[in-house]
């Protein structure tokens, strides 16, 4: 993501700090396409130092303390507001217990540093192809809840994030929590990832799988390739298939080549295959296993 | 020419009993930084600053048809442009001469300074890079040896004379170095076995905390350059910078800031021509710091390097080797001349062989230029001949440790170019490190244990090493007494986080009888300092700690003397501690306050004491070099020896290290806290050389990881706890018998890890850094049927 860049700088900019909903939705009207929504920042300040990004306006919201929330409520749900970091996430009992995948992917997120900085939502707006928190969340089936001047909206996941940094939301709009339903106590979910070292993932997997008479499957792929990837062939294999050793490692090899992966500074593409290959062998085996 | 070192030996010291030195000692500047009060170079300030940029060339080989600073020069704020023009037509460069500070004609890497500017604030700066117009016409550039080599690749440096005449008709070769002795060929023929292998090495990134920086101030009036600057020699940097502005040595001050580490890349000059130029232009003073990216774009990398080895053994012995190093220079030619010559020598690793030939070349590439790098050439080397020395081992079937305590050097060995080595501790690193490490357990535990069946595979591996407490350069210190009976410290070294200065002030302690705490250390201004090397090739505690040791004797003498005089006792009655002169067997004795007001007052003179220290290489064959020999022979080298403890997953290559012991021999320990700091700083940094760093360039030459993202460095989630044995007892020429520290911990490391993974597996990684795909497709390897 960085080319030599010679600045320690940032852009020029003017920073807002709103203290509610509000002011922030009123911000965003005013300066939308000029401004750009802070969290933790980490990856904003990063970006604009490196001059990926020069908005005229950062809007910090972390003063908004509606969306400091992170709320569980048995029957309904979860919902985390944007401004909840990531340490927050994998504190909660709630996640640890319901939303297993989630709870997984943020606890093995960077370092304690970032997380205690970083935000789940954010991680989403970036849309950044090695973090880890977009598969577990896409794998369990969570949402966004959009605020703007033309009402709110929710949007799943798998929508959501439409590429590399792209994402399905207006200039003026603003990813205020995220929502995932009532977790069924039948469902069994994990994430697992690779790195060479304590650092970005090169191949992850969440795996999300409904026991029952009709077995719903998730296979959601991170780090492979520029956005996350669902294997639906893959999940057809786990959703059909008698629960065997030889399935999961049909079900594998399956993943492995319908996955499309990328090369890169951290692997290659063959190698990212065959991650593909033991990472979904693994998830699969802890799901089954419990 | 024979100088005399200091002799005395650690025994007749202990009958005076040794109080200080030897002691667990915290670094003097420990508060200072632990609180973020010390001042390093990028935090300098001076009034009416200005900032400066460089702007950097993107093309790995282009001729600049046009550069046109005049918008640059225009844009509010901006105060000067610097390029090539603004600079004498001095050509540099110790080994080779091919570099100047700004091209004129060609660019030849990507990252190099075009031109440099300097505006009020750092913001317009930035800004006004982008004005800059240049317009290049790009050349084919050679990005690796094989392709440089080639009859029909571009010359980089076309007309300049390499190092030690290379009898290769290649245009880009710069550097040639050739040891040899006996006779190889014939012995190879005569061997039991033969084994042929080739190791390639990477480049890879100082990756210091502090990025380079300095701060520059020209007197408009008298032309006197006053710097500021973190860097590991104030002197070699004052002498370089003379040399590019063509001003004399004396108009030149250097500051030492603190300094967040520089691992041998800032031990001569790099921005501070640049931002010397740029404040002799705008009349102001202009600070320069570079970002991480910068460093990495802009650096002078340790260089990626190829070797090919080929060892006879009969007997259990290697009694034949011939082997070869390929130095991947990059732009430009000394530093590479200096790791080719070392690789040379290192190719023997600190084995006995009686034949041998090995050479080391280097050859230019349109990268980044080679630059010094915590044991240079002596780490890729070791990768290479300490794997190997495991292969070989394997192929007889011996356990590589009896393999190397078999051929291991010991006092009386010959060293590669016929020096007789003495005070060799590598027997009892090797033999202290395996049994800390548990190493004969290990291997009965585990035999007939290995194959595919498990996940993950554990393995031991053992490697070894040696640097010399360098020789060149000299030292030099003064010591004061004040008239509160503290004592001044003052010396040309310089502290670039190894904590080596901490050595010193406590030798000056020990000699003067004082408590650490009452010397004062007074560094890093080149016009009141004695001369010094700089923090480089292991030589602070060692050279520097001999010229303190020296002039804190001096200086006891003068005490000794006013003593006498004082108490009216022969001078031979006298001794020195807890801050006073004593009388021998009485209670008698002037207090060093007292003594200095009568030195100073009655007697007239300070007490100052001066001491200076300089060592010429150890006698050595000439007939057994040839080509480019910076380093002839081995300076009373510091042996190593490191076992690492791997697992292997052997579904995807990913290796960790589960447990590191590291053993040095140091001959004496004059601080063991922080030498064992060095010997774990250095297993940490080689094991991030092992698994994790490589710099990677595309087809255009651009480098594509410049930063702390995608260029991995160990975190300490990456690595285990590194277990340190100080090796005593096999004494140098250094204070007290002791031998550098410094470099020697980050030389095993690789090989040690690579052994490990071998020992595990069966599979052998020759490339490094040995990740996950790699070491993968070495275990693919092992299965593929061999027919």
């Amino acid at each position: 993501m960085s080319f030599g860049s010679p600045y320690f700088t940032l852009p020029e900019f003017t920073y807002h700090h709103p203290n509610n909903l509000e002011e922030a939705m009123r911000l965003l009207k005013a300066h939308g396409e000029e401004a750009k929504v802070m969290g933790g920042g980490v990856g904003l300040l990063a970006f604009m130092k490196e001059r990926l990004m020069s908005p005229a306006h950062v809007i910090d919201i972390k003063g908004i303390r509606e969306l400091k929330e992170l709320k569980y409520t048995s029957g309904i749900g979860l919902s985390i507001g944007a401004c909840v970091t990531l340490a927050e996430v994998a504190q909660s009992d709630a996640v640890k217990h319901h939303y297993t995948a989630l709870h997984e992917a943020v606890s093995g997120a960077a370092d304690p540093m970032i997380r205690g900085r970083a935000t789940l939502v954010g991680n989403l707006c970036e849309a950044i192809p090695w973090v880890d928190s977009p598969p577990a969340l896409i794998a369990l089936g969570g949402a966004v809840r959009v605020n703007g001047p033309r009402g709110g909206r929710e949007v799943d996941l798998g929508n959501f994030i439409r590429g590399p940094v792209d994402i399905d939301l207006q200039p003026d709009e603003l990813v205020t929590h995220l929502v995932l339903s009532e977790s069924p106590p039948s469902r069994r979910s994990t994430f697992q990832k690779f790195s060479a070292g304590s650092e970005f993932s090169v191949a992850s997997v969440a795996a999300s799988v409904l026991l029952g008479r009709r077995r719903e499957v998730k296979l959601v792929y991170g780090g492979v390739s520029s956005t996350p990837l669902r294997s639906l062939e893959a999940e057809k294999v786990v959703a059909e298939g008698e629960v065997s050793e030889a399935m999961i490692q049909k079900a594998a090899q399956v993943a492995s080549r319908s996955v499309e992966c990328v090369s890169d500074v951290l692997a290659s593409a063959d190698y990212r295959r065959h991650l593909v290959q033991v990472l979904t062998t693994k998830a699969l085996k802890r799901v089954f296993e419990r | 020419m024979s100088r005399s070192v200091p002799q005395t030996k650690l025994e007749e010291r202990e009958e005076e009993g040794l109080r200080v030195v030897g002691t667990r000692k915290m670094r003097y500047d420990a508060a200072l930084k632990v609180s973020g009060s010390a001042t390093f170079g990028t935090d300098v300030r001076l009034p009416n600053l200005l900032y400066g940029k460089i702007l950097r060339s993107t093309y790995a080989h282009a001729r600049i048809l046009k550069l046109d600073v005049s918008r640059a020069e225009s844009l509010p704020g901006v105060r000067a442009v610097v390029t090539a023009r603004d600079l004498p037509p001095i050509v540099y460069g110790f080994a080779v001469r091919d570099q100047t500070v700004l091209p004129t004609e060609r660019v030849i890497y990507c990252g190099q300074p075009v031109c440099a500017l300097a505006a009020e604030t750092a913001e317009i700066a930035e800004r006004a890079l982008k004005e800059v117009q240049v317009e290049y016409e790009q050349l084919p550039n050679v990005l690796t040896v094989e392709e440089a080599m080639k009859d029909e690749s571009t010359p980089i440096h076309p007309g300049v004379v390499p190092a030690g005449s290379p009898p290769y008709a290649s245009k880009n070769v710069c550097s040639f170095s050739r040891v040899h002795r006996g006779n190889p060929e014939k012995a190879l023929g005569a061997a039991d076995h033969v084994v042929e292998e080739s190791y390639e090495t990477q480049q890879v990134h100082q990756s210091y905390l502090e990025p380079r920086a300095a701060t520059a101030d020209v007197e408009a009036r008298t032309g006197r350059v006053r710097v500021w600057t973190s860097t590991q020699s104030p002197f070699l940097t004052r002498n370089s910078l003379a040399e590019v502005l063509s001003v004399p040595v004396s108009q030149i001050q250097i500051f030492v800031t603190h300094t967040g580490g520089g691992f041998g890349a800032k031990i001569s000059s790099h921005l501070e021509p640049l931002c010397a130029a740029l404040s002799r232009k705008a009349r102001r003073p202009v600070k320069m710091v570079l970002t991480r990216e910068e460093e990495f774009v802009g650096g002078t990398p340790r260089p990626a390097m190829r070797f090919w080895i080929k060892s006879g053994l009969k007997d259990g012995r290697v009694t034949a080797r011939r082997g070869r190093a390929v130095v991947d220079a990059g732009a430009y030619g000394s530093e590479a001349a200096v790791y080719a010559n070392i690789a040379a020598l290192q190719l023997i690793g600190p084995y006995d062989v009686p034949n041998f030939e090995t050479e080391g070349l280097s050859v230019y590439t349109n990268k980044q230029p080679a630059g010094a790098f915590r044991a240079p050439g002596t780490v890729e080397t070791a990768f290479a001949v300490e794997s190997h020395t495991d292969t070989l081992a394997k192929k007889i079937g011996v356990d590589p440790v009896e393999f190397r305590l078999a051929n291991a050097w010991q006092d009386g060995s010959l060293g590669p170019t016929g020096q007789v080595m003495k005070g060799v501790g590598l027997k009892d690193a090797i033999t202290r490190v395996t049994r800390s490490a548990g190493w004969r357990e290990f291997k009965a535990k585990r035999r007939g244990r290995r194959g595919r069946e498990d996940r993950y595979a554990r393995g031991m591996g053992v490697a070894c090493g040696l640097i010399p407490s360098v020789g060149i350069h000299s030292s030099a210190a003064y010591v004061k007494l004040n008239e509160d009976g503290r004592v001044v410290l003052v010396t040309g070294a310089e502290d670039t986080g190894s904590g080596a200065v901490t050595g010193l002030v406590m030798i000056a302690a020990e000699e003067l009888g004082v408590a650490p705490e009452e010397v004062i250390l007074r560094s890093g201004d080149t016009d009141f300092v004695p001369w010094d090397g700089g923090a480089q090739g292991s030589r602070t505690t060692y050279g520097a700690g001999n010229a303190v040791l020296r002039a804190a004797r001096d200086a006891k003498e003068q005490i000794v003397k006013v003593a006498s005089h004082v108490l009216k006792v022969e001078t031979k009655r006298i001794i020195l501690r807890d801050g006073a002169a004593r009388e021998l067997g009485t209670d008698r004795l002037v207090k060093y306050p007292d003594l200095a007001m009568t030195a100073q007052y009655v007697i007239g003179g300070p007490i100052l004491g001066r001491g200076t220290f300089v060592q010429d290489f150890p006698e050595y064959d000439k007939d057994t070099l040839e080509g480019y020999a910076f380093v002839p022979s081995l300076h009373d080298p510091t042996y190593v020896a490191h076992v690492a403890e791997v697992e292997v997953d052997m579904l995807t290559g990913k290796v960790r290290v589960l447990r590191y012991v590291a053993a040095q021999d140091l001959g004496y320990c004059i601080n063991p806290l922080g030498a064992e700091g060095q010997i774990q700083g250095g297993a940490v940094q080689g094991i991030g050389y092992a698994l994790f760093e490589e710099m990677l360039h595309d087809d255009s030459g651009l480098t594509v990881n410049p930063n702390l993202g995608e260029y991995k460095l160990p975190t300490i989630m990456d690595v285990p706890v590194v277990e340190p044995i100080i090796v005593e007892g096999h004494y140098g020429s250094g204070p007290y018998g002791a031998k550098g520290v410094g470099e020697a911990n980050i030389v095993p490391p690789a090989p040690a890890v690579a052994n490990a993974i071998f020992d595990a597996t069966g599979a052998r990684v020759r490339r490094l850094p040995m990740k996950p795909e790699r070491t993968l497709e070495a275990l693919d390897e092992l299965l593929k049927p061999t027919n």
